[in-house]
């Protein structure tokens, strides 16, 4: 389903699984969540099969795939470069995993120590570096978090007891349900996006040359083998960092292969290696999302955003004591997520020639089907229709931020962090009697808040000192 | 003030400036008379913290329009989707939208299943220009099959 999820024009991971949250309202919490991670996993594996068929990725971090991915199919490899894909994929997921479960364990340990100041200080940092290391403008994703911690604050305050902002609407009592904005502003909000403009269907031959052309050749392998190691390391620790996530991952795979490399001409002109680095690391990502998620609460990406609102459904809080009130649900994920990644493999590469064909399932149905399952999974949630009119709303300010260019996984985010941001920052208050030094006193909290206001800084500062630098190359090669 | 301002960051600050006043109103709605950090601390900071990053887009979209290079935001400006096309229609997005309202308000009086195929084949037929007896036949089982899922077997009490 994960795979299809990938395939399917219009819909990517964080559409994917937020859509098809309803569908595990009848299962047990670990069963949901197991099954949403494999939706997680079979999206990204899916976004590289577009990306290599017919150089349409199916979501952003399989963009660098179509660079070598498309080429190499253009010369006829299309099996090999889906293969690489495949094994790439399986490999970081393995790898990604194993350096979950060790590292996991030990972070949340450190966690455990944390008081109210360190906690909202933490929640900071993962709200301004998915602001900072995201695509795009970042004040506008520090607003997008900004309106998502705005609209956090809907409802009865759990503090004071006082119901807040729900303008006489007694359905808001209970606060934004996350699972109607998710599908809101990410489904309906896309099929508004797609719908203001025309789609054209996709019509192109998709020919990977059969079940036998898909296993790479034992050389294609031996010099893959490298990148695809060094590709899962980057991706971990890349999805560990809050927002940087398996777009950045595989971009930061790909200029490291193409920098170690001995023929960094041949990158972008069908490069095996191109292929299999960027695919591990946005494969290795996603296992590296889910630490911040599991340990802190924070999530590692708008995917693992979606899934932190599930869990929270679930009545699960993910934080340091997840891992010791509920060892069944953590390792019982770890282990799934193992076995996802197996059936990645085996299940995937025999049926790639029928997810190549849902490439080609016309558009209106697709948007039917994503405005009928969005209205059904939000009614689902209390069976009340005012989640429905809800849910338009939201569709319409997803629309409105994709016309703003204002990124929406930080409101997401914001969403979610909200009512743990302002209960820690209201309690470290109190402790303080008041004084707003206390996130400035304790050295954890602090050396915490200097990281995020530098990585928030960085790509800014950074992307102006090379402006200046290229601007002064300019100057002085024109005076020349 | 609004001088060298990308248009659509100006219809942006405008946007966020209703949300504002809007928030602005909701806080003066509910009265809390308790020592700080009361329930008003918190939509406090975040309006303060709206109001500066307003203040910042405005600014940064005037320093980057005056300069000569392209920004990192420039560049997002652009739609690579090599799946669309360029024809941005409103219409069609408006007529969504109340195709949307009008189902929300029919279901509860006609039923899911009616109101679901009258949608599907609304959609396929003004919006997507698709053949009447296929988009009918599309819709009912699509709609049919979406009951069967939720009533059935998730047992979700439909309208």
């Amino acid at each position: 389903m994960g795979t299809v999820i990938g395939v399917l024009p219009g819909i990517g991971p964080v559409t994917g699984v937020a859509l098809l949250i309803p569908l595990t309202y009848s299962y047990d919490p670990v069963t949901a969540i197991i099954m949403m991670a494999g939706i997680y996993y079979g999206a990204m594996y899916g976004g590289a099969l577009t990306s290599i068929l017919i150089n349409a990725p199916g979501e952003s971090a399989s963009v660098v795939t179509t660079l070598d991915g498309y080429q190499m199919a253009k010369q006829g490899k299309a099996g090999t470069a889906l293969g690489l894909a495949a094994i790439a994929s399986f490999v970081a997921g393995t790898i990604g995993l194993v350096l979950l479960m060790f590292l996991a364990p030990s972070m949340a340990n450190i966690a455990l120590k944390f008081g109210p100041a360190e906690n909202f200080s933490l929640m900071v940092l993962g709200l301004t570096t998915v602001a900072g290391l995201g695509s795009g403008s970042t004040v506008k994703a520090l607003i997008s978090a900004t309106l998502g911690l705005m609209l956090a604050t809907v409802g009865i305050d759990a503090i004071s007891g006082r119901t807040r902002y729900t303008f006489g609407f007694i359905e808001l009592l209970e606060g934004v349900d996350f699972v109607v904005a998710a599908i809101g502003i990410f489904a309906l909000g896309e099929v508004f996006s797609n719908v203001e403009r025309s789609w054209r269907q996709v019509n192109v031959s998709i020919d990977y040359g059969g079940f036998r052309n898909l296993w790479p050749s034992r050389a294609d392998l031996r010099s893959t083998f490298a990148p695809m190691i060094r590709g899962s390391l980057i991706g971990f620790f890349a999805g560990v960092v809050p927002g940087a996530g398996a777009t950045v991952s595989s971009f930061l795979s790909y200029m490291t292969e193409k920098r170690l490399s001995r023929h960094p001409e041949r990158f972008g002109k069908g490069e095996p290696a191109g292929v299999a680095g960027p695919e591990a690391a946005n494969n290795s990502a996603t296992a590296g999302a889910m630490a911040p998620m599991l340990v802190f609460g924070i999530p590692g990406s708008a995917t693992t955003a979606v899934l932190l609102g599930a869990l929270l459904i679930f009545g699960l809080r993910p934080g340091p004591t997840l891992f010791t009130q509920n060892p069944d649900f953590v390792w019982g994920l770890f282990a799934s997520m193992y076995i996802g990644n197996v059936m990645l493999l085996v299940l995937n590469l025999p049926l790639i020639g029928i997810f190549a064909q849902v490439v080609r399932l016309p558009y209106p149905i697709l948007t039917f089907v994503i405005v009928m399952f969005s209205v059904l999974g939000v009614y689902g949630l209390r069976n009340n229709l005012f989640d429905a009119y809800l849910l338009l709303f939201f569709g319409i300010v997803g629309y409105l931020l994709q016309k703003a260019r204002i990124p929406a996984a930080p409101l997401a985010l914001g969403l979610i962090l909200g009512p743990l941001l302002e209960r820690a920052f209201r309690q470290s208050l109190i402790i303080s009697r008041g004084s707003y030094t206390i996130f400035l006193e304790r050295p954890i909290s602090l050396g915490i808040l200097v990281f995020a206001f530098v990585l928030m800084l960085a790509p800014p500062l950074w992307g102006r000192y090379r402006r200046l630098r290229n601007h002064t190359k300019e100057v002085i090669a024109s005076e020349a | 003030m609004w001088q060298g301002v990308r248009r659509r960051d100006i219809w942006t600050v405008l946007g966020l400036l209703v949300v504002m006043g809007v928030y602005l109103y909701g806080t003066f709605q509910y009265t809390d008379r308790s020592q700080p950090p009361n329930a008003r601390t918190f939509p406090y900071v975040l309006m303060v913290l709206l109001g500066i990053l307003i203040v910042v887009l405005l600014w940064t979209s005037r320093n980057s329009r005056d300069s000569a290079h392209t920004t990192e935001a420039d560049l997002d400006t652009e739609d690579d989707d090599p799946l669309l096309e360029e024809d941005p229609s409103l219409t069609r997005l408006g007529i969504l939208a109340l195709m949307l309202l009008a189902y929300l308000i029919v279901m509860p009086g006609v039923g899911f299943l009616f109101s679901t195929i009258a949608l599907g084949v609304a959609m396929q037929i003004i919006i997507f220009r698709g053949p009447r007896i296929l988009s009918l036949v599309v819709a009912i089982a699509l709609a049919a099959g979406a009951h069967w899922l939720f009533a059935g077997f998730l047992s979700i009490p439909l309208p």
